[in-house]
């Protein structure tokens, strides 16, 4: 009976989450909940990486904005079909992933934070100065919009519901992929490295497994970024961004598997509460950020677990109560 | 004809100017207990470290079923057949029980990424036969009822228990036990050693055993090495070794307070 019902929640869940937006008419939600969802999908990937294999990259927005701007540049000069260009955006991820991870992950693992902390530096100055190529601070704008069987997605509404489709995908199957096998090698790797290769476990190639993961996500989110929104600039591929999105993993929970969605909410909402503060609001970030990893390093998922842990002790104890 | 599972030729490994080990061989016989013994600061673990690849050694030959392991990456020899388990404990904390005995059955378990992802019917039958053959390992080492419990939690013994049970997860050919007695009482560690006795028997799994409690190394062993300063003192069955004069002197010194205490209390062991 159980298990019935667990066969048939994924599909139904599912779809009620896509299906949601079709409820909502502000545009203002529509337009923010798109923008969670891209920062969502890539948080996610990056949960693979910090949580679950407990190592560091400072380069997701560099990753998303090397993805965003090839799909983006191919979709609006050379004509190239979004959904082609799907598979420009993989391979981006992949190159990335692997070349940069093959190169650093050999040594300590600290060293992966500054070579991506370098990478996203990097490619928002290349963004900005490679004019003949990125168009500079002008930014590619007018990329096609994509289009299914023949609908064109234009509205808010339909660019919301499709980035939500991708944001379920994703989020399955990396919840398979961390029920598996592999899923138990990344958080052997983090929890025990020794152990880890002393059971077996070839601990560099598998974390160079969670860092190409994490880079293909926010390579598709680039992808997506660039197809539905249209316009590239070069200053949102930040190094604010690439914080924003430890900080949603890490608000979230890190190393569970509700973390960054949590986590994207109470973020993109939160800068959305703070964002008459200006330049303060990262003063505040950084203060909340700190007290949670001292006070609550399990983040706001870790907190819930916990509540709903004690509510249960507490029904139960009734429960006991009552059969008395 | 003896048959030799595990040959150690002439092993020599430094730290800087510290000679750990200097021309260190031995041989372990298949399917027996083989202690390895020696004063604190011996080299014990500097030579289970280089037999599982976590040093390399600076000279000599680790054969391994006739194959030779120095040299090699500590997963590639894990992979191998040689299971460990640690002197502090090493599990992996996040984990329950049987997902830590899970981890090492990896190499067993053909799950492809692909599959791993879209959660095919395939891994979902991997998944499950991984689930029972933890459950049979945890049965033999009698700790099924803390299956489901995350590691971090459980007391001492039974978490030295689940790291044996994890080495064994890796079905190894050799289970490499560094003092897993330590900070047991005398029952615990009769019911340690009773299971681990049992394994070497039924599932012809050969043991080293690196442990300084002499009453379980005296009782238990096939075959001792003793090791002082890094080299080789004496390689003998358990009666030779402990009325061997070099052995003594190492252990105890000589003229110190009490030196006859070691042979009293191995004497007595045997005795029982």
């Amino acid at each position: 009976m159980n298990r019935k019902i667990n066969n048939l929640s994924l599909p139904v869940v599912s779809l009620l989450v896509i299906l949601f937006p079709l409820l909502l008419n502000s545009y203002y939600t529509m337009r923010i909940l798109s923008t969670l969802g891209i920062y969502l999908i890539i948080a996610m990937g990056l949960n693979v990486l910090l949580g679950f294999t407990g190592l560091v990259s400072i380069g997701q927005a560099g990753i998303f904005g090397i993805s965003a701007y090839v799909c983006g540049i191919l979709m609006e000069r050379a004509g190239v079909n979004f959904w082609f260009a799907f598979f420009f955006a993989m391979a981006v991820g992949l190159l990335v992933g692997l070349g940069l991870g093959a190169i650093t992950l050999k040594l300590e693992s600290g060293y992966l934070a500054i070579t991506t902390l370098g990478l996203c530096l990097m490619v928002k100055n290349i963004l900005q100065n490679w004019d003949s190529m990125t168009n500079g601070f002008e930014g590619v704008i007018g990329i096609p919009k994509p289009s299914i069987f023949g609908y064109v997605i234009k509205s808010q509404k339909a660019v919301l519901v499709t980035i939500t489709i991708f944001v379920v995908i994703i989020f399955w199957m990396l919840r398979f992929f961390l029920k598996s096998k592999y899923g138990r090698k990344l958080r052997a790797s983090r929890d025990n490295e020794i152990a880890a290769s002393m059971m077996g476990i070839n601990v560099v190639s598998t974390r160079l497994l969670a860092f190409t993961i994490a880079s293909v996500t926010a390579a598709i989110a680039g992808w997506l970024y660039a197809g539905l929104y249209g316009a590239l600039f070069p200053d949102f591929f930040s190094m604010d961004l690439s914080v924003l999105f430890m900080c949603i993993v890490i608000v979230g929970g890190q190393g569970t598997i509700w973390g960054p969605i949590i986590g994207s909410f109470v973020v993109v909402y939160g800068k959305e509460l703070l964002g008459s503060l200006g330049e303060g609001q990262m003063l505040v970030y950084g203060i909340i950020l700190v007290l949670l990893c001292v006070v609550q390093p399990s983040g706001l998922a870790g907190l819930f677990e916990k509540g709903f842990a004690r509510l249960r002790e507490i029904t139960l104890k009734k429960g006991e109560e009552n059969a008395r | 004809m003896p048959d030799k599972i595990l040959t150690v030729d002439n092993i020599s490994k430094n730290f800087g100017g510290v000679k750990a080990l200097s021309g260190v061989s031995t041989e372990i016989e298949r399917g027996t207990i083989h202690s390895i013994i020696g004063p604190n600061g011996s080299g014990k673990t500097t030579l289970i470290n280089v037999i599982t690849g976590f040093y390399k050694p600076e000279s000599g030959a680790i054969l391994f079923n006739g194959e030779h392991m120095e040299g090699l990456k500590p997963h590639i020899i894990a992979r191998k057949g040689i299971g460990r388990t640690f002197q502090n404990l090493r599990l992996f904390d996040s984990m329950t029980a049987e997902e830590n005995i899970i981890v090492a059955m990896e190499k067993d378990m053909k799950e492809t990424l692909w599959g791993a992802f879209v959660n095919s019917p395939s891994i979902r039958n991997i998944e499950k036969s991984a689930k029972e053959k933890a459950h049979i390992i945890l049965k033999r080492l009698e700790i099924e009822d803390f299956a489901d419990r995350p590691v971090a939690m459980l007391p001492y013994g039974t978490r030295r228990l689940i790291e044996i049970g994890r080495a064994l997860g890796l079905n190894p050919e050799i289970l490499i036990l560094d003092e897993p007695v330590a900070g047991m009482n005398p029952a615990e560690s009769e019911n340690l050693m009773r299971i681990i006795k049992l394994l070497v028997e039924e599932q012809k799994i050969t043991t080293i055993l690196i442990e300084h409690d002499m009453k379980v190394v005296m009782n238990y062993s096939d075959e001792i090495t003793v090791i002082n300063n890094g080299k080789l003192i004496a390689r003998g069955v358990p009666k030779d070794i402990q009325s061997n004069p070099v052995v003594i002197q190492a252990y105890l010194g000589t003229g110190r307070a009490g030196s006859q205490g070691i042979k009293e209390e191995t004497d007595a062991s045997i005795k029982n």
